[in-house]
């Protein structure tokens, strides 16, 4: 095919000689790919296989995958092209699960903000507070396993560790969800401490169901993580009738402990992520 | 001597109550080597072992002089492993391309030009070029079912395990199918389960038939044919002494089973020994599925 227009023979030199700067470059490379003429008057300009080098590195660019929304944001971020594209497929870090994350911290925050000064202010903060930890565990269960990773057979079969593949995508879909909460939090009343109480019990939990997932699946951990979580949150905040008591100093420091035990139940079973059943 | 690529000595293993595969023994040398038998017959099991995604419960395996159970070993056959799971899941909004990119990192592929070239490299094998940019969800269960087999086919692997690669492939497909795989076998070892018992002849040198969790039959398909020589007859009606007898296409009945006298014996085929050694429980679940 050829285009109503060509390259002069001193750009198509220039371009040869790797002497154009990319605005013309690419301008030139984009008609270059719809005129044959212009193409067989670079050709004895350069050597064959360099051009073929060129036309190899053109058709490999224009041809991959355009990156979605949080995959171009990661890569901004610094996060490797392969480690962006594993993340892509994590059902928790699409765009409809993290606004849904949004939209419900966001609420939790704008009731605990509108409830300053009255009765309902220690209970909807407690809400805030306990929901806010509870978002990365439903988000790491949400990441890898059976029946959630319809992928997982294939991803089993090959050389990439699933334990590997797991914490990449807990990480990813841990860092998002403190920073939606995070950010919800600032819709909180008070300042200082009140705006980071859930932080501790975030990563405790998340953490806690890592660890139960190496005995069962990662939905069932969340699950019973979850549950047992909301049950001592309540149960503490009725028998002592301090909503918040779980988030203080006692609640930190065993938030603390559960890190460290978590950490290093996982350190200890990580090859159990597998899912094999030995033999 | 060929040293066997898949090693499978008296493997048992259990779903609770149910027995998938009962003191299988098994070997595979190089070379395409087809599985046939009826459903629950406990070749997905196997499959699944020889992907190394499942462990026996008791029994020995080795792939490719490795021994799965060892976490460096298992590595090690993983890295030279292509597998197709029987139900391959996608993530349904990726393109056929980012599928078989996303599986091509999880085989440690991480350069993204040379990763790129292998994608296109195997998306073209399959016949899916054009369709590379489509996504998953918009593609019928034929080309769901390449892309699947392109996936396994990534990084040119020694050893194939595909489990009903041909289930939903029109005829034209399953002929490239065929291609495909015998260009691929030569010294690499690809094992294979179907019901398309056509497959297994145009394909497999060698053939298992499995049959409630063991080996049934191990040899050729001619041999395999063999096993029905002198027992297939064609009448115009069904003969009381046939075990298995369906009509053709001419009017006539094809029988299976101990010719009376005097019968119009026929060539025997594949699937006729096959028909003949699993018996009429699996002809029942053959036209069922």
């Amino acid at each position: 095919m050829s285009t109503g227009w060509h390259a002069d023979p001193v750009v198509l030199s220039r371009y040869a000689a790797e002497e154009l700067d990319d605005v013309r470059a690419s301008s030139l490379e984009a008609h270059l790919l719809t005129c044959d003429r212009c193409r067989d008057a670079l050709a004895p300009l350069t050597d064959a296989p360099k051009l073929g080098a060129i036309w190899h590195a053109i058709e490999t660019a224009l041809d991959a995958p355009q990156p979605g929304i949080v995959e171009r944001a990661m890569q901004r971020l610094g996060v490797p092209e392969h480690v962006c594209r594993l993340l892509s497929a994590t059902p928790s870090l699409r765009v409809s699960w993290l606004l849904a994350e949004a939209f419900a911290l966001g609420m939790a925050a704008i009731a605990a903000n509108q409830a300053t000064g009255t009765g309902l202010a220690g209970a909807t903060l407690f809400l805030f507070l306990v929901t806010a930890a509870l978002a990365p565990v439903a988000g790491v269960a949400a990441a890898f396993g059976p029946g959630v990773d319809p992928t997982y057979e294939v991803g089993l079969a090959a050389p990439m560790r699933s334990d590997r593949l797991l914490f990449i995508r807990a990480s990813a879909v841990l860092g998002a969800s403190l920073a939606i909460a995070g950010v919800a939090a600032l819709a909180l009343p008070g300042t200082g401490w009140t705006l980071a109480l859930w932080l501790l019990p975030a990563l405790g939990l998340t953490l806690a169901t890592l660890a139960v997932a190496t005995w069962v699946r990662p939905v069932w951990a969340a699950l019973g993580v979850g549950v047992g979580w909301v049950v001592l949150a309540a149960a503490t905040a009725v028998a002592i009738t301090e909503p918040l008591i779980v988030f203080h100093v006692w609640g930190q420091l065993l938030s603390l402990g559960l890190i460290v035990a978590s950490a290093a139940v996982i350190a200890h079973r990580r090859a159990a992520y597998e899912g094999r059943i030995p033999a | 001597m060929t040293v066997p690529t898949i090693e499978i000595a008296d493997v048992h293993k259990h779903f609770g109550r149910t027995t998938a595969l009962a003191g299988l023994t098994f070997d595979a040398p190089a070379g395409i080597t087809g599985l046939l038998g009826p459903n629950g017959a406990g070749k997905t099991t196997l499959l699944r072992m020889a992907a190394t995604v499942l462990a026996p419960d008791a029994g020995r395996i080795r792939m490719l002089g490795w021994d799965p159970s060892v976490a460096d070993e298992r590595l090690a056959i993983r890295r030279r492993l292509g597998y197709m799971p029987q139900e391959p899941g996608f993530h349904r909004n990726f393109t056929a391309f980012e599928f078989v990119d996303y599986v091509a990192i999880l085989k440690e592929m991480t350069d993204r030009a040379s990763r790129h070239d292998e994608v296109r490299r195997v998306l073209d094998l399959v016949g899916l070029e054009k369709v590379r940019d489509r996504r998953i969800k918009a593609l019928s269960g034929g080309m769901r079912r390449r892309v699947a087999l392109a996936q396994a086919l990534l990084g040119d692997p020694d050893l194939l395990v595909l489990d009903e690669p041909t289930a939903g492939l029109d005829p034209e497909q399953r002929l490239r199918f065929r291609e495909i795989v015998s260009e691929r076998a030569g010294d690499r070892t690809v094992l294979l389960s179907t019901h398309q018992t056509e497959d297994v002849a145009a394909l497999c040198p060698r053939v298992v038939v499995m049959l409630d969790g063991a080996a049934l039959f191990d040899g050729t398909p001619q041999e395999l044919s063999g096993v029905a020589r002198g027992r297939v007859w064609l009448a115009p009606e069904r003969s009381p002494a046939a075990r298995l007898s369906w009509r053709g296409p001419d009017g006539a009945h094809r029988n299976i089973g101990d010719a009376p006298d005097g019968a119009d014996l026929v060539e025997p085929t594949v699937e006729d020994g096959y028909l003949l050694l699993v018996g009429e429980r699996a002809f029942t679940e053959d036209e069922a599925a």
